[in-house]
């Protein structure tokens, strides 16, 4: 299982634990406050008991109906209490409750039939028998007093007092009494001297006024018997209410110490297994966190290798960007000569154009020109055909002539002497003819030489006409090539400044590579700095842990320290971290100075290498 | 008054010739022969004749028969051109002179030729016939041939050059003779 799952299986634990401390904290809580309650409703219960008999009492002095009903009223209270205890209590205090019940319930039916008997006689003189008994009384005295007979006025009157005599004091004596003053009031009446009717009527209600004082002569012992057993039956719920409330403290008292006892209990538990478990974890934790120190420590002077390679490789990296900056600056300046040389371009391209344009129209032009030679040459031609006709027309006169000549020298000759002047003629005449021959034919040659010349001068004039259309249409093609040299130009112009643009932006991305080499290096040397502050706070970490532990983990810390001193002293390139990674070591090297040889040559025995390895290894 | 055999000798006279271009050889005719020198016309050509008879020519009404001299002489023929001329020679026919036009190269002069000028015909053998030939001129650094145009044109040439274009006409060796006789007296006239 992993450090992380021990400690959450801990920490689980022990939440389990406080969990069951709290579970059993609320139990027990619980469980005591309802014992703390029925106990209140016990001593309620023990105090509207003894209310209850208070009123009782209030009542029996005070002869009120609601007095009754208010013994009647707490009784009932008594009775809802006594209820919810003995259904709220446990098996133990049931018992005490039920009988506790029962009492009550005994008691209050006692204290009903008390009741009743006591509103049968009355509570008051206007009520019960005790009002009949007045009213009968006030009926016969008016009959009386309309007679003015007093003898009977006067034993009616022994009559009343013997009866508040004994509603007064209970007692038989003034029953008897009573009985006695009853027979001679009789006696009286009958011996009177009274008009029949009324004699009747008082005859009659004084009858009834006697038999209701003889009945509550007779309800008396049934009232006294309900007292006492009213009394008997609150005294004998006296001990039980006391019991019950004491059986409710008891219950309350042992909820108590058993909830205690229970948390107590289950806090030690959680306690002795937390520090069990905290012990196994700090020592695994312990022996991780070692282990991964001396990772971290190997780490981290890799990292500070690493950071000083990226160190330098950054630096190189910033040089060889401002190196390029300066070429792309070249690059640029080149580029704006080759703008410039490319809009020079164009403009000559245009300025060609112009000039073939100006070709193109006098070539144009010569083919004109050509064309009027070239008929003026066939007039020529047609005219030297005609004069050469005409010549030919001559020679043919010539000829013609010569055989005329001829002919006249033959019949000059055949003449003789005689012809010899014609012969001379015709001498002379064939002389002009052959003259005029010769220079016809003369003529002819020359005509012949000029046609022939004039031909050729057709054909080359038409060899030049040809030339200056397919010079026209070179002409034509170089101005549309120019033209396109032109527009090339000019886009190539265009291409120039958009790449001068690229070099720009180049220009500044590489500015920004510099400085963001330069911010690499600075920042890989603060690296090197925390690399070694990290393995310095892991050499600290690996102290603290290793403080209470055995030797073996302190030889393997002052091991790696010591290879961490050995790297540091073999470093080339001396960094700022180093001076501090040394400041930090200072105080371990004393101690392990003597321990880094021979831990360096157990180490070399036990990773036998070759010079080139170790060459790679000394680098780092 | 000149020596008219047939052997090599020199029976040219001295006096008027008209000489005439054939081929590359100038050659020479008396003048006394020559009636005309005309322009080649139109020719029309007559069947049944020899090769070196092109043809009858109308001669201001006279009908002239034309002999080619080149096709005579079995040289190789040649176009006619504008200097093609036919020399119409009078010769002595059965019943008299008798006109035939001679079609020649080209016309060149009337020349005289002096009697020391004239040299004879040099023998070539006697297989070649040069009868036609009377004499050598060598006049103004040209060497003319002079020649006797009534040998050129034989007996049964003559015969038939008569007979094709007029009546039949016997034409013998002593009509021929007689023509040859009769020569010298138009030579003469024509010299009168």
């Amino acid at each position: 299982m992993t450090i992380h799952g021990k400690v959450r299986l801990t920490f689980g634990l022990q939440v389990a634990l406080i969990a069951a401390i709290t579970v059993a904290a609320l139990v027990s809580y619980n469980e005591f406050r309802a014992a703390s309650g029925n106990l209140d409703l016990a001593r309620q219960a023990h105090i509207l008991e003894l209310e209850c008999r208070r009123r009782e009492k209030d009542f029996l002095l005070d002869d009120n109906a609601a007095k009754a009903l208010a013994v009647s009223a707490a009784g009932k209270e008594l009775q809802a209490i006594l209820q919810k205890l003995s259904d709220g209590a446990n098996t133990r205090a049931q018992d005490t409750v039920r009988r506790a019940s029962a009492a009550v319930t005994d008691y209050l039916a006692a204290f009903e039939s008390l009741k009743d008997n006591y509103e049968k006689v009355g509570l008051t003189d206007e009520l019960g028998l005790r009002g009949h008994m007045r009213e009968r009384v006030h009926a016969a005295e008016a009959e009386m007093k309309k007679t003015k007979a007093s003898p009977l006025i006067i034993g009616m009157l022994t009559l009343r007092r013997d009866e508040k005599d004994f509603l007064q004091r209970h007692d038989t004596v003034y029953a008897q009494k009573h009985a006695d003053a009853a027979r001679a009031f009789f006696k009286e009446l009958a011996s009177e001297e009274l008009p029949g009717e009324i004699r009747d009527s008082i005859q009659q209600s004084m009858d009834e006024y006697v038999k209701s004082f003889n009945t509550v002569v007779s309800e008396y012992p049934k009232f006294e018997a309900a007292l006492q057993h009213a009394k008997t039956s609150a005294h004998s719920t006296e001990p039980l209410f006391t019991d019950m409330v004491t059986n409710f403290e008891t219950e309350m008292n042992s909820a108590r110490t058993f909830a205690s006892a229970l948390i107590i209990s289950i806090a030690l538990a959680a306690l002795i297994l937390g520090i069990t478990m905290g012990w196994v974890i700090s020592a695994r934790l312990k022996w991780i966190l070692t282990q991964l120190s001396d990772s971290i420590g190997s780490g981290s002077e890799q990292v500070a290798s690493a950071c000083r390679q990226v160190s330098a490789a950054s630096q190189q990296l910033a040089s060889g960007a401002s190196e390029q900056a300066s070429s792309i600056e070249e690059t640029s300046s080149s580029l704006e000569e080759m703008s410039s040389m490319t809009k020079q371009n164009a403009g000559n391209a245009l300025q060609a154009r112009g000039l073939a344009d100006k070709v193109r129209a006098a070539a144009d032009d010569g083919e004109k020109v050509m064309g009027e030679m070239n008929q003026a040459m066939s007039e020529i031609k047609s005219a030297s055909d005609d004069v050469g006709k005409i010549i030919k027309t001559i020679d043919e006169i010539a000829f013609q002539t010569n055989l005329l000549a001829l002919n006249a020298a033959v019949e000059a000759a055949r003449a003789g002497d005689a012809g010899k002047g014609f012969a001379v003629v015709a001498e002379e005449v064939r002389s002009l003819a052959q003259r005029s021959v010769a220079a016809a034919r003369e003529s002819a040659r020359k005509i012949e030489v000029a046609i022939v010349k004039t031909n050729t001068g057709v054909e080359t004039a038409k060899k030049v006409g040809s030339a200056l259309g397919e010079m026209s249409v070179n002409v034509r093609k170089a101005n549309d090539l120019i033209g396109e040299i032109a527009a090339a130009s000019q886009e190539q112009s265009q291409g120039i400044e958009q790449i001068n643009i690229a070099v720009q932006q180049m220009d500044k991305v590489v500015q920004s590579n510099a400085a963001n080499a330069e911010e690499t290096a600075s920042a890989s040397e603060e690296l090197t700095a925390q690399a070694d502050s990290l393995r310095e706070a892991v050499d600290t970490l690996v102290g603290s842990a290793s403080s209470g532990d055995s030797a073996g983990s302190r030889g393997r810390v002052s091991a790696r320290s010591a290879s961490h001193v050995v790297t540091s002293t073999q470093h080339t390139t001396p960094l700022h971290s180093n001076g501090m990674h040394a400041h930090a070591v200072a105080p371990k090297k004393v101690k392990t100075n003597a321990a880094l040889e021979r831990i360096r040559e157990s180490a070399e025995q036990l990773i036998p290498m070759d010079k080139s390895e170790q060459g790679d290894f000394k680098r780092f | 008054m000149t020596d008219t055999s047939l052997t090599n000798s020199v029976s040219a006279t001295a006096g008027k010739y008209l000489t005439f271009n054939l081929s590359q050889e100038v050659y020479g005719i008396k003048v006394s022969r020559v009636r005309e020198i005309v322009a080649i016309n139109a020719i029309t050509a007559v069947p049944q004749t020899p090769r070196f008879i092109k043809g009858v020519m109308n001669l201001r009404g006279k009908i002239v028969p034309l002999v080619d001299l080149r096709l005579k002489f079995r040289m190789e023929s040649a176009e006619y051109t504008r200097e093609t001329c036919v020399i119409v020679v009078e010769v002595a026919g059965l019943r008299g002179n008798i006109l035939i036009g001679v079609i020649v190269d080209s016309v060149r002069d009337v020349m005289d030729v002096a009697t020391a000028e004239i040299s004879e015909v040099p023998s070539f053998g006697i297989r070649v016939d040069t009868s036609f030939l009377s004499g050598l001129a060598n006049a103004r650094n040209d060497l003319i041939l002079l020649m006797d145009i009534e040998h050129v044109l034989s007996h049964e040439e003559l015969i038939s050059v008569e007979s094709t274009p007029a009546a039949a006409a016997e034409l013998n060796q002593d009509a021929l003779n007689s023509i040859n006789e009769n020569a010298t007296p138009v030579e003469q006239e024509i010299h009168i």
